[in-house]
């Protein structure tokens, strides 16, 4: 007899998170998630292909766990689920208003930077020139700041949401 | 240009296009040879040729974009011919010329159609001499600011400002009536200046809506021209292609038969050879206006394989070794219905910036009427010095209905773990009610189709299978065992002193 698992796993998906509970015993497993309950089961193909059954539904899927993120490939398409760090808080979203740190929006090479620290800048004015696959990206001024430090040098090869520059923002007025 | 037998084969690319270009020319027996960047040690192109030499380091202009250091490796592996493939050095008429003055073979047109048409104003002016509808607009050498308003003036509005030096919609600017056109000509000189050190400038009329209609050309040395039907390129995101299919819905066999003549005087009017692309505008009424000319194999080009059953490379690779054309124009007809969709390594959901990564998991699809032409492998890891596109989805069917379907069927096949792609994208334009009907206009993704629908929702079923993988309650896929780093061998000496290279199968 396979053993029965309860388990409760929070996730992220763009910026939403959501608790899932589990029951899983062999390829079976009960669930509960933002109030929905279901179960599930399924069939394990010898290139990691499954095929997933749930009620009078029948697709085929992948899944994979890579570090702190989990790949679902499921009814023809891809989602990509974060492991959020055990107590951190989920993201702020953009009705936040401006952040201090700007992040790099892709990975690329630093090929401009167009500030110094000190510096006053209004909304809009570009900070710093990002190149990826022959494709320039600017990012300016979320709001009114002055450039606190800068933590990248031009010709630097940067990651998708590392922290280029921070910027101390203006109060409102 | 020199035409004659080779048995060597130097492709002077990477990633998809130099994979398919390698394929064909294994299949024609002529021994491959591969460059690469440093960045591209492990590649997949690299693998697929019996010879590889390494050209220099990750940034394009230090390897790919360099005409000497394509022309050493020739010289190293000992290969007689080169095929420049799509983008980096292939409408670099400079290539063209230093291939020849090396006694090699050029795997493409002459140095001097390139070069015409490389500028749009002589390109222009050579489609009106041939008899080819050009957009109402100027091309003349005269750029004085006076002369210019004069002829934008008599244009109307909209109007389009493009540098003659351009291409891909690059410092191409739009011209509203009220707008000022005299701050409009100065800012395009600054940045046609700027991007392509030229600021000689065209003016036109800005047609819209059109349909981007092109025609595929071939020509040999002997003086044979055909055309091999056309491909409608009409779905663009801001310029840049994302289906092609052919036939087009919106050609009947009048006006196809008169942009395949017209496609052809102007090829000839050039003196080309091997394949080209003629670019025009379709108007609703179907008038249609020459665009301009891509002198080289287009990413494309497998869709036009499919409805003619023509191959293109092996063509090309014939024609470059000065065998006649042997297609007669009334030989060639189509087939059924052919659609390809482009693979990006771009986040829709982040604003379609480019993504990168390793590639953890990696599924092509397979099946009645699909090919893939794709230039990553599982392991593999996606960078960010080259174009995005990582793989091309054709699918071929009796007509287009059955097209489209087996294009949704291996779109939903394809799995892509590790890195964002516009997978999910492309099942959303293809579902759409408008592309389904065939109406498809240069301005539809922009305009039309609801971007924040393509993002895919994940359903309570997904939340928990995420869930059960992250628990290691469900069998999460296994991945080939390429370990992140793995190398094959490397060159020890200094890429610029020893571009030796290594060796695979029985040479050595």
């Amino acid at each position: 007899m396979p053993e029965q698992t309860r388990a409760q796993r929070t996730l992220e998906h763009a910026g939403t998170a959501q608790a899932v509970e589990l029951e899983a015993e062999g390829t079976s497993a009960t669930f509960r998630v933002d109030g929905h309950g279901g179960s599930l089961c399924w069939i394990e193909g010898a290139d990691g292909q499954l095929r997933v059954h749930w009620g009078e539904h029948s697709t085929f899927a992948y899944l994979r766990r890579e570090g702190d993120t989990v790949w679902v490939h499921l009814d023809g398409a891809t989602h990509r689920f974060t492991i959020p760090a055990p107590g951190a808080r989920p993201r702020a979203g953009n009705a936040s208003g401006p952040e201090p740190e700007v992040r790099a929006p892709m990975t690329g090479t630093v090929r401009r930077i167009q500030v110094h620290a000190g510096q006053q800048v209004e909304k809009g004015h570009p900070l710093l020139a990002l190149e990826a696959m022959k494709m320039e990206h600017v990012l300016k001024a979320p709001a009114k700041a002055t450039v606190e430090t800068i933590l990248c040098r031009e010709g630097e090869t940067v990651d998708l949401g590392s922290v280029l520059l921070r910027l101390e923002l203006d109060p409102a007025p | 240009m020199k035409r004659e037998p080779f048995k060597t084969l130097l492709v002077a690319n990477r990633g998809e296009i130099a994979v398919r270009i390698l394929r064909g020319a294994r299949e024609a027996g002529l021994r491959t040879v591969a460059v690469y960047s440093e960045a591209d040690r492990t590649a997949r192109h690299v693998l697929e040729a019996d010879r590889a030499v390494l050209i220099g380091p990750a940034a394009a202009r230090e390897s790919y974009l360099r005409v000497e250091a394509i022309l050493e490796a020739a010289r190293r592996s000992g290969a007689e011919a080169i095929h420049p493939g799509y983008g980096f050095l292939s409408e670099n008429p400079r290539l063209a010329e230093a291939v020849e003055a090396a006694g090699l073979v050029f795997v493409g047109p002459p140095a001097d159609a390139i070069r015409r048409m490389g500028s749009k104003s002589e390109a222009r002016r050579l489609a009106e001499a041939a008899g080819v509808p050009v957009i109402p607009g100027y091309d003349g050498d005269e750029q004085s600011d006076a002369r210019l308003l004069d002829e934008a003036a008599r244009i109307g509005h909209p109007l389009l400002i493009k540098p003659s030096a351009g291409g891909g919609g690059k410092g191409m600017r739009r011209v509203e009536a009220g707008d000022s056109v005299a701050e409009a000509l100065a800012a395009a000189r600054r940045e046609a200046l700027s991007a392509f050190g030229d600021d000689h400038l065209i003016l036109e009329r800005y047609l819209e809506p059109v349909r981007h209609v092109e025609i595929q050309v071939f020509a040999d040395a002997h003086g044979n021209v055909i055309h091999l039907r056309e491909r409608e390129c009409s779905i663009q995101r801001r310029h840049q292609k994302v289906f092609e299919e052919s036939p087009s819905t919106a050609l009947d066999e009048t006006t196809r038969r008169a942009m395949g003549e017209a496609a052809i005087a102007l090829t000839r009017a050039v003196g080309y050879r091997s394949a080209g692309t003629i670019e025009f505008v379709l108007s609703p009424d179907r008038s249609f206006h020459f665009l301009e000319m891509n002198t080289r194999l287009q990413v494309e080009h497998p869709v036009t394989e499919a409805v003619t059953g023509i191959d293109l490379v092996r063509l090309q690779l014939r024609e470059a070794m000065g065998e006649p054309l042997g297609i007669a124009q009334q030989l060639v007809s189509g087939r059924g219905h052919a659609i390809e969709a482009r693979l990006y390594a771009e986040d829709p959901a982040n604003g379609f910036l480019p993504s990168a990564g390793r590639i953890v998991l990696l599924r092509e699809p397979q099946g009645p009427g699909i090919r893939v032409d794709s230039g990553i492998v599982e392991g593999g890891e996606v960078g960010v010095h080259y174009d995005p596109i990582l793989a091309k989805i054709i699918a071929h069917g009796d007509d287009r209905k059955q097209a489209l379907e087996r294009l949704a069927r291996a779109l939903a096949e394809t799995v892509v773990f590790g890195l964002a792609t516009n997978l999910g994208f492309l099942r959303a334009v293809l579902a759409s009610e408008r592309f389904q009907r065939g109406e498809t206009y240069t301005n539809d993704i922009d305009t039309r189709f609801d971007l924040e629908s393509a993002r895919a929702i994940p359903g309570p079923e997904a939340w928990a299978l995420a869930a059960l993988t992250a628990e290691g309650l469900a069998p999460a896929s296994r991945v080939a065992s390429l370990s992140p780093g793995a190398t094959f061998p490397a060159d020890p000496a200094s890429p610029w002193t020893a571009l030796h290279g290594f060796r695979l199968g029985a040479e050595n």
